[in-house]
């Protein structure tokens, strides 16, 4: 077999993977990226179809955040286009413009008087300035001790949607944690794409000396004496071996695992794999039209449907993701559950059901581009954060992604900040070889 | 033959959007139109879930 060697080599080139690598070679290390995939961006990428621009995953990314911060620091342009993020709720067939500021009890008071909102907001004030509500508990039983008013209960179902976690698997301490990060953060796409935006960072590692290679598929991890020595890649129908210094996985935990051979593992971690590091599903709904199938810019929550949705005409606020005279609205909403075996396309029938009554006209005014549904090996996310540490039982051998995210916003910004855990850890441990 | 893998096939639709005949549907899990389908395999590639195949006989 022939073998090549790097300081550090990474399975998988999505944010996590690529942020790693090009952290690295920004620093002098050499870094080779493998994906098996025939493009780079993983759940952060897009892809041109029918004249229009979409996403693989991701819609939008944090600006002014630990993933902007990340491309400013190892020289990648980062020219992301916020869009206005006010939110508007669809309820009982009208809208509520959700003011910035005071825009809970503003939206809670249509719906509850002055002493019901007052209880749920001092709950989540006491949340805010004294202690996190237990991960232990969901975000609806623990608003539940506070309000039993179903209107209330939709508004935070709706919030919690933006966050794209069911309603009934969000922790309540999670949910708190992830409002304080929301509060004043803005968020945008780039105009071409998140392919466009990944490829930034693969500049980066091609001018930092390292590679990217794409349709490489990852066969094994190697460990010897309980370390990682590098990898084993199928590549143009040849297996190939690459030695490394250390081994970045953002293939997700459990398939780290399964590339280095549970035998290596100890057994308390892989007790806690089993028991923590459970994806998270969602699905989203593409829809082609002449004209805009909803006038407000910024994003629409609908959050008493029979399933939670979330939509936006995407092409309001960035036109060049529709093709000229056509608009497109993205929806996104979380199945009944992630955990429990679901007729996948009996929950599709009810998430598009719900789109047509949110949207009057639907069928002569619109037509259904794609439908993605986002579960198991290919989630929304792959673990609630602060799952797992970075860290395996084995030396040298780190995850990254989503799997292992920290305590950050969920998605792109907690990808960015295992890359930048994982390699300070490495800076420390590791030498460029040069 | 292409044959989608059911119980591997996580219904995310990327290969959709790589087949050059519009031979396949995804609704919560994919679906080949077998009559549009040339063979091409272009779409086996981009399925992170390996979920598509070759096989000789057998529809999905
Ligand atoms: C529908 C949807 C919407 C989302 N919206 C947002 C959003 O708006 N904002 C946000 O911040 N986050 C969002 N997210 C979450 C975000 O997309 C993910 O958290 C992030 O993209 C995960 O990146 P990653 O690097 O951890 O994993 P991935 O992107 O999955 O990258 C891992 C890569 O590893 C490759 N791989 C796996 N096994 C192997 C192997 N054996 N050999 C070689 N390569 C391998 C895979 O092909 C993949 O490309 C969304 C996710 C989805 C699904
Ligand atoms: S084999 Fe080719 S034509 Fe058939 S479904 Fe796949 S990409 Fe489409
Ligand atoms: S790409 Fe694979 S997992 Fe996704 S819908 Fe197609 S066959 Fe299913």
């Amino acid at each position: 077999m022939k073998q090549d060697r790097y300081d550090v080599v990474v399975v998988g080139a999505g944010m996590g993977g690529l942020c790693s690598a090009a952290l690295l070679t920004h620093s002098g290390y050499t870094a080779l990226v493998v994906d098996k995939l025939p493009f780079v961006g993983g759940r952060a990428s897009s892809v041109k179809y029918k004249g229009f621009t979409l996403p693989t995953g991701a819609l939008y990314v944090e600006t002014g955040g630990v993933v902007e911060k990340l491309f400013k620091e190892v020289g990648a342009p980062f020219a992301v286009r916020s869009f206005p993020m006010q939110l508007c709720f669809r309820m009982g067939g009208r809208d509520y413009l959700m003011p910035q500021k005071g825009g809970l009890r503003d939206l809670m008071s249509h719906f509850a008087d002055e002493r019901e909102t007052a209880a749920v907001l001092t709950a989540i004030r006491r949340a805010f300035a004294w202690q996190e509500p237990s991960m232990a508990i969901s975000l609806r039983d623990w608003l539940l001790q506070h309000t039993q008013n179903e209107k209330i209960l939709a508004i935070f179902r709706g919030l919690v949607n933006y966050q794209c976690v069911n309603f009934r698997d969000m922790p309540a301490g999670e949910f708190i944690r992830q409002l304080k990060f929301a509060t004043g953060a803005t968020a945008g796409a780039h105009p071409q794409g998140f392919l466009a935006l990944m490829q930034e960072l693969v500049g980066v590692v091609e001018a930092g000396g390292g590679r990217v290679w794409t349709s490489t598929r990852a066969r094994s991890i190697v460990v010897r004496d309980g370390a990682a020595r590098g990898i084993v890649v199928e590549r143009n129908g040849k297996d190939l071996e690459i030695a490394a210094g250390a081994v970045i996985s953002s293939a997700g935990p459990h398939a780290t695992v399964d590339l280095a051979g549970s035998g290596h593992f100890e057994k308390g971690y892989l007790k806690e794999l089993k028991e923590k590091v459970h994806p998270l599903a969602y699905v989203c709904v593409e829809v082609s039209s002449d004209r805009p199938l909803v006038d407000f810019p910024g994003v629409m929550v609908v959050p008493e449907g029979r399933r939670q949705m979330t939509m936006m005409c995407t092409s309001l606020a960035y036109p060049e993701f529709a093709p000229p005279g056509k608009h497109l609205l993205q929806a996104w909403a979380a199945p009944d559950s992630s955990f429990e075996p679901l007729d996948t396309a009996a929950e599709v029938d009810t998430i598009v059901g719900d789109l047509k009554q949110a949207i009057p006209g639907f069928d002569d005014r619109a037509e259904i581009l794609h439908v993605s549904y986002w579960q198991k090996d290919w989630p929304m996310y792959r673990a609630l954060p602060g799952a797992l540490t970075q860290k395996t039982p084995v030396e040298n051998l780190y995850n990254v992604g989503d799997g292992v995210a920290p305590l950050v916003p969920l998605g792109l910004p907690a990808c960015a900040e295992t890359a930048r855990i994982v390699v300070a850890d490495i800076r420390q441990r590791l030498k460029p070889a040069g | 033959m292409l044959n989608v893998d059911r119980t591997r096939c996580v219904g995310c639709g990327l290969c959709v959007y790589f087949c050059p005949s519009d031979a396949l549907r995804a609704w919560g899990v994919c679906r080949i139109v077998t009559e549009d389908c040339n063979e091409c395999l272009a779409c086996i590639d981009y399925c992170p879930a390996d979920a598509l195949h070759q096989s000789e006989a057998g529809r999905s």
